[in-house]
């Protein structure tokens, strides 16, 4: 990130801090400071902004404290204007990650996801975030069926026979529950073990800066992937996932079927894995299906 | 010392963008002295709501601008707020007053000390007298009215009843019930008494004024700072309360060291009233609050949920100077009505 010195003269205006030196940092700044290391963000959507200055603050409001939050201007705001961008400061956190080799991990990483769903959750009727939702449908496509391609020809014959067919069959399973698409709150397309930062034994969420939104379970779908991809395709690390998950927020059985349908589709897809090894990993991504179907079967069964 | 941090204070802290160089347990559950290149601190994990937490710092903000130097406003997070409500509970961070503990007083005790204390009590009623009725969020709670005063003091008396009924089924009662029992039927007497005349005034005058009140300013909660001034500590029990509250109680506090003496009261009342005069109903209302036998009520229910380690001897000390202060603090009382309405 290149900035004019009266850009970065009005960043160190804005805040009340003593900085010391400065660098580019991902895709804005890393100060360090007399308050210690801050990360400066540039983002590109007022909307998407206050949506995640919202949650953020909702989150910390409800008690989960260990979330990066932006740090208040000296004019007490979130953040402020500067030419195209809105520049926004937060804490920088450096810890250890989400270790893949631990059940105990991706439990406390489903937890935390269920908590922020539930946070999103509470704000969808809140009257500032409805008017956000409206704004972001209108000017987004969020039906994330329309956004990735089907595969392309030369790819095809990666592919088995049955693609098409399942893909009809994902399609299906979504506009089954088409109602509570309607329902949903919007959430981030992604989330995963990099969403979290080990510090002092306390887990910090931190990230989503210019975030793509997407309804919610794709993120759920995503961390779900990526657990599963990272563990050596271990199942009881989904599990172990899944349990965090609903230690904070139940899954209705049309949510489930919702996330499965976005989990065949990205597979088929090619979104889950790399495209090139799909062949190989598609026995793998179908039983990751077949488990969620089955616990989904088993959940049907016994009231949890 | 040094002591490893707790997480939870640690993550605390970093809402503060404080980096400890010490924390330091203080006696008593949940307050830590935390010493940091910024200055030194205190954290207390507070039992209170995060709305009677807002309500304080508020009152307390206020109370700073006036330029109320006695009470520490909270010292807000990096975010703004005045303090970190997280699930392991509620914390807020003051700046450290170095100063001598409460029970440091008894050898170097300035005798002028409850004049002092008086003074910025009658302050900080006086200035808060408007601010409340200017802020209608803190009307309906945290606004102790008459009717929910006769209440209070309801449950206490039927307490004492039961507590009554109970000792005198024991076929062996232990040594502070034996001394409960021998004086249990004058105090339900002074209770009933205060109560009615409580219900009196209130009949007559209907409802308080109310001010900020700190709830519990006796000793353990007063400082006084290297310049020797005042400091009020601990307001997690402050609401909007008459400002005969205070006053009552610190009267039934420390009064008892000059044995109830007229004069003292007297220049006491004066002290107060010079900056902020009571209404002769107020007057009224204090002579009331000092007839309700609070203290003793207390130590029964303390008596009740004692510990099995706990002395029996302490409770039967405490229980007979209590009941011999009341006849004093009830000729006090008298003395007050006569005097003062």
């Amino acid at each position: 990130m290149n900035l004019s010195r009266t850009q970065a003269g009005q960043i160190l205006q804005a805040y009340d801090w003593k900085v010391y030196r400065g660098r580019p940092h991902q895709n804005g700044i890393l100060l360090e400071t007399n308050k210690g290391k801050k990360q400066i963000n540039f983002w590109h959507d007022r909307v998407t902004f206050t949506w995640s200055y919202m949650w953020r603050e909702e989150l910390a409001r409800s008690g989960y404290r260990t979330v990066e939050r932006f740090l208040p201007t000296r004019n007490n705001r979130p953040g402020f204007v500067m030419d195209q961008w809105i520049v926004a400061a937060t804490d920088y956190y450096s810890g250890i990650s989400v270790d893949h080799r631990k059940h105990r991990d991706h439990y406390v990483l489903g937890k935390v996801l269920g908590r922020l769903h539930k946070t999103l959750e509470k704000l969808k009727n809140h009257r500032t975030m409805k008017r956000i939702e409206s704004v972001w449908k209108k000017n987004n496509t969020f039906e994330i069926f329309d956004v990735r391609p089907l595969p392309q020809p030369e790819n095809k014959h990666n592919f088995t026979s049955g693609v098409e067919a399942r893909i009809k069959k994902s399609l299906e399973l979504s506009s089954k529950v088409h109602l509570l698409r309607k329902h949903l709150p919007l959430s981030h397309a992604g989330f995963s073990g990099d969403n979290l930062i080990r510090i002092s034994r306390q887990w910090y969420l931190t990230g989503f800066h210019n975030p793509s939104l997407k309804l919610l379970h794709h993120d759920t779908s995503h961390a779900i992937s990526h657990i599963y991809q990272n563990s050596e395709w271990n199942l009881d690390h989904v599990a172990a996932f899944i349990k965090g998950y609903r230690t904070e927020r139940q899954l209705s059985r049309e949510e489930w079927i919702y996330m499965l349908s976005i989990l065949i589709y990205r597979g088929e897809t090619g979104e889950l894995g790399d495209s090139g090894t799909l062949n190989d990993q598609k026995d793998k991504w179908d039983r990751l299906v077949r488990w969620i179907a089955g616990y989904l079967e088993r959940e049907s069964e016994v009231p949890s | 010392m040094m002591n490893a941090p707790h997480p939870y204070e640690e993550y605390v802290l970093r809402e503060y963008d404080l980096v400890p160089r010490t924390i330091i347990p203080l006696p008593g559950k949940n307050v830590w002295k935390v010493v940091t290149p910024f200055g030194h601190f205190l954290l207390k994990k507070s039992h209170a709501s995060s709305e009677q937490l807002q309500f304080v710092a508020e009152h307390l903000q206020v109370l700073a601008r006036k330029g109320f130097s006695a009470a520490l406003p909270f010292v807000p997070t990096k975010y703004g707020e005045a303090f970190v409500s997280s699930e392991s509970g509620l914390y807020y961070l003051v700046p450290w007053v170095e100063g001598p503990l409460s029970r440091d007083w008894q050898e170097n005790e300035s005798l002028d000390w409850h004049e002092k204390v008086l003074e910025k009590m009658a302050q900080m009623h006086y200035l808060t007298l408007r601010f409340w009725s200017r802020n209608h969020k803190f009307h309906q709670w945290n606004r102790v009215t008459g009717q929910k005063l006769i209440r209070r003091w309801e449950k206490r008396l039927d307490m004492v009843k039961k507590y009554n009924e109970e000792v005198k089924k024991s076929a062996y009662p232990s040594p502070f019930e034996t001394a409960f029992k021998a004086n249990a039927s004058s105090i339900v007497e002074m209770g009933k008494t205060a109560i009615a005349q409580l219900r009196e005034w209130l009949d007559r005058k209907k409802q308080f004024r109310h001010v900020f009140c700190h709830g519990r300013l006796h000793r353990e909660n007063i400082l006084f700072n290297q310049r020797g001034q005042v400091v009020f500590i601990d307001f997690d029990h402050a609401n909007l309360d008459t400002p005969v509250r205070d006053l009552a109680l610190f009267f039934r506090r420390h009064m008892n060291r000059f044995d109830w003496h007229f004069e003292v009261g007297d220049d006491w009342m004066e002290i107060y009233q010079t900056i902020f005069p009571l209404t002769e109903q107020e007057r009224r209302l204090m002579s009331v609050y000092l007839l309700y036998p609070e203290r003793i009520m207390k130590l029964i229910q303390q008596y009740q949920n004692r510990d099995r380690d706990s002395s029996e001897i302490f409770f039967v000390r405490q229980f007979e100077k209590q009941v011999n202060q009341c006849l004093l603090i009830r000729q006090f009382a008298y003395h007050f009505i006569r005097h003062y309405t």
